[in-house]
């Protein structure tokens, strides 16, 4: 029988004696904020680079607040403040002060804010500690030292409201991006807070992972009376669930109000302060030449003897953009990776170029397929931003300085060229991915969720670097489940789903074979309704 | 083949982990201190019984892999060739020395290689019906300090995902014309100027995430706290764990008595 090694009470501490002044307070008057921001600011490294910019907010308790603004604005920065990690885990400078239910968090120690406070981060597998769902969901109540019988309590309440009870017993790592999330979001909720934070829940989700995401938090909205702060890039789903919408820019506070009036300011100032091609009708592409550059007929592809591809067959020409979209596990990326030979495919006939994918080394794929992977920093190898962009072209042994130095110019990293990659922010790290795959001058383009973490002004920026590179004649095939940009500027859309291709079709064509199939999460989302 | 812990429904899947650790030590502890051929043998037979009495037997087939193989005959030569005293077997003379293989010296090799394989395949079948996490709960139950448990807890979580990392940069390496599995010494500075690096970056965004989902879930905040993992405890594992302790000691003590007989008094 499981037993308790410890039951020992909780002593009390100053964030409890603050909630029971709170509590005991007239309930007549105005309610209290339960977290008030005043004038903070915050600096990682150097005072001149500040995150934070005299910041003063207010959050009432049950409230259901959206912080958002673009790409490094201080949202996440903000969010670590409320949890208390700023300032007992995260070190910089700091000044200003974050109040917990009246109480300044300085004064309080971290597992005080956390029994009060929960932040689910951005990424849900570097927060996860513990190998199987239970053990992860009761880690915080075992830290607490409650009894057996409350731990098991609280672990099967917080995965019941997020709909994962059925998850009870998996292994972290068997788990779905989806499911992954959600078990996040469940071992936040375990810790029973009043508040809980969520940064970007869906930023690395599929659209139909996404919406089991967002499902959740209307039933947790729904349920319980707890104050919930979401941090996200893409409003729409959320404008209808929130009771506030908050802006950041630059480390500031520029708009707070309700959703629908922020929201319709926002969309104003990023259209006089950033003219976004997103939000621009996209430019027509031309037509795609008639040159087959790819050419897959009947592949599969097992993993041990898992079957991830099941008889794919595909055809690209020279200037042809070609956005797939599809669950995660559907088997994008394999496919992707199969078009290069980094996956040997198991039968079927893969052509690049001309080149026999199933027998050729990968090197002489990779000569003529650049290669744009998920996360950033996998993909930095140099010390300063010059020797990135030539690291391609020195490896194959040809002379790429003419051609690394212009795309650094085009790409405007040029100013960074002497800077470590890892200093760029994640907008510019991707566009130096993107210049990275050039000098060698590849005649076909793989990107594999190239806009994950991006605001809308670096995607559409990532957009128009791409069709430049259609327009030169490349053929570009994107994984993406960003649905706006692949109907709005892919010349085809392909629907994977277990390993299939259910649709390929022009884009208009897609929208109604995708809504036939009843796989509506991967339509634009005026189209889902 | 790589041994690695599957999932499984044995009698040695069913043992306390610590019980286990118990009769691995004793093995082992037999093993070192076995000095004839016919007992190292039978003890190896043993070790391949219990691995077919439990349904273990998977790990057996380690025994056919070249690198069994070629370890076992390196340590069977090398003893050979390099223990003096025995009968000779066989003189070969070269021109700076003779190479002489005695008696002793293959007896010698012969035990080596056997041993070699027996604590091989003992561990093996630790290793293969015990899940690692469930070997540091019973650890942290049994008195390991809890922040150090968890440490090796966070270092199993993480394996697989670094793994997955390392492949990842692996593949952006190669597309982008960069072969590391050439060359000898170049190849170690390109795997670790371009692998390392890129990994302990990585490395170290987790830990902040990492770090700040434990202590946010109030790890450390309790000098002990609830452990919900059902540690059993069994009687046959209290027996295993006895019988485990009584060979060492049986052992430790019949090898100094014989060493007392044949050498004089120890002390």
């Amino acid at each position: 029988m499981p037993d308790c090694e410890s039951v020992a009470c909780l002593p009390e501490s100053p964030l409890d004696r603050m909630a029971a002044e709170l509590n005991a307070s007239d309930e007549s008057s105005p309610a209290r904020p339960v977290i008030s921001i005043r004038n903070l600011s915050f600096a990682f490294n150097s005072e001149a680079n500040r995150a934070l910019r005299n910041v003063s907010l207010d959050i009432f308790p049950g409230e259901f607040v959206v912080i958002a603004g673009p790409s490094g604005c201080g949202k996440s920065t903000l969010s670590m403040a409320m949890a208390g990690h700023i300032p007992h885990v995260v070190e910089g400078s700091a000044s200003g002060s974050v109040f917990l239910a009246g109480t300044d968090t300085r004064q309080l120690d971290l597992s005080d804010i956390a029994a009060k406070v929960s932040l689910c981060q951005q990424d849900p597998e570097a927060q996860f500690c513990m190998l199987t769902v239970d053990d992860e969901v009761s880690f915080g109540p075992e830290n607490l030292a409650l009894p057996v019988e409350e731990v098991a309590r609280r672990r099967d309440a917080s995965l019941a409201a997020v709909d994962c009870l059925h998850l009870k017993g998996r292994e972290i790592f068997e788990l779905s991006g989806g499911e992954q999330q959600r078990v996040a979001i469940a071992s936040m909720l375990a810790m029973e807070p009043e508040v809980l934070i969520l940064d970007e829940p869906t930023s690395s989700l599929g659209p139909d992972a996404a919406l089991e995401v967002w499902s959740a938090i209307e039933k947790l909205r729904s349920l319980r009376a707890m104050t919930i702060i979401v941090i996200e890039h893409k409003l729409n789903r959320l404008l209808s669930l929130a009771d506030r919408l908050v802006i950041m820019n630059n480390g500031e506070v520029v708009l707070d109000g309700s959703p629908a009036t922020v929201h319709s300011q926002y969309l104003q100032m990023l259209r006089q302060h950033r003219p976004l091609t997103l939000l621009q009708q996209p430019v027509k592409p031309p037509e795609a030449a008639s040159r087959e550059t790819i050419r897959v007929r009947d592949l599969h592809f097992f993993y041990g003897e898992k079957q991830i591809l099941h008889g794919i067959s595909l055809r690209a020409v020279a200037g042809e953009f070609i956005g797939i979209v599809g669950s995660n596990g559907s088997g994008k990326t394999t496919f992707l990776s199969c078009l290069t030979g980094l996956n040997r495919p198991s039968s079927g006939e893969v052509e690049v170029e001309g080149i026999d994918v199933t027998r050729a080394k990968v090197s002489a794929v990779a000569r003529k397929a650049g290669f744009v992977f998920q996360s950033p920093n996998h993909q930095l190898f140099e010390s300063t931003v010059a020797d990135e962009v030539a690291f391609a072209c020195k490896n194959f042994g040809i002379d790429g300085d003419a051609a690394a130095r212009r795309l650094m110019d085009e790409y405007g990293i040029t100013r960074y060229s002497q800077f470590h990659p890892l200093k760029l922010s994640h907008g510019e790290k991707r566009r130096l991915n993107l210049c990275s795959v050039l000098p060698h001058d590849p005649v076909i383009l793989l990107l594999d969720e190239p806009f994950i973490g991006q605001d809308a002004a670096n995607t559409a920026r990532i957009l128009d670097d791409l069709l430049r590179l259609k327009s030169a004649g490349k053929t570009i095939v994107m994984v993406s489940h960003d649905m706006e940009a692949v109907f709005d500027y892919c010349d085809r859309v392909v629907l994977f789903d277990e390993g299939r291709i259910l649709v390929d079709e022009a884009p208009a064509q897609a929208i109604g074979a995708i809504a036939a199939l009843g796989k509506r999460a991967f339509l634009p989302r005026e189209q889902r309704a | 083949m790589i041994i690695s812990y599957a999932k499984g429904d044995s009698l040695l899947h069913g043992l306390n982990p610590l019980a286990k650790l118990a009769a691995v030590f004793a093995a082992c502890t037999l093993l070192f201190l076995m000095s004839s051929v016919l007992a190292s043998l039978a003890a190896l037979a043993t070790v391949i019984a219990i691995a077919f009495l439990t349904g273990t037997q998977r790990v057996l087939r380690v025994m056919r892999t070249k690198f069994a193989g070629f370890l076992g005959l390196w340590i069977i030569l090398a003893n050979a060739i390099f223990t003096s005293g025995g009968k000779v077997l066989l003189d070969i003379p070269l021109h700076f020395f003779h190479i002489t293989i005695t008696d002793l010296g293959l007896a010698t090799g012969i035990i080596m290689a056997v041993r070699f394989l027996a604590i091989f395949l003992v561990s093996a079948l630790f290793v293969s019906s015990t899940e690692p996490a469930a070997l540091v709960y019973s650890l942290m139950r049994r008195g390991l300090p809890y922040r150090y448990g968890f440490m090796l807890v966070v270092m199993l979580r993480f394996t697989p995902v670094f793994e997955r990392e390392r492949k990842a940069i692996s593949n952006a390496q190669k597309m982008r014309g960069l072969e590391i599995d050439k060359g000898g010494v170049k190849k170690l500075y390109r795997s670790l100027r371009f692998t390392l690096v890129p990994l302990i970056v990585s490395a170290l965004s987790k830990v902040d995430s990492l770090v700040m989902s434990m202590e946010g879930r109030a790890f450390g905040y309790q000098p002990v706290r609830t452990f919900t993992f059902e540690d059993r405890y069994e009687l046959r594992d209290k027996a295993l764990i006895c019988v485990s302790l009584a060979t060492i000691v049986l052992v430790l003590v019949g090898k100094a008595i014989s060493w007392q007989w044949s050498h004089g008094p120890m002390f």
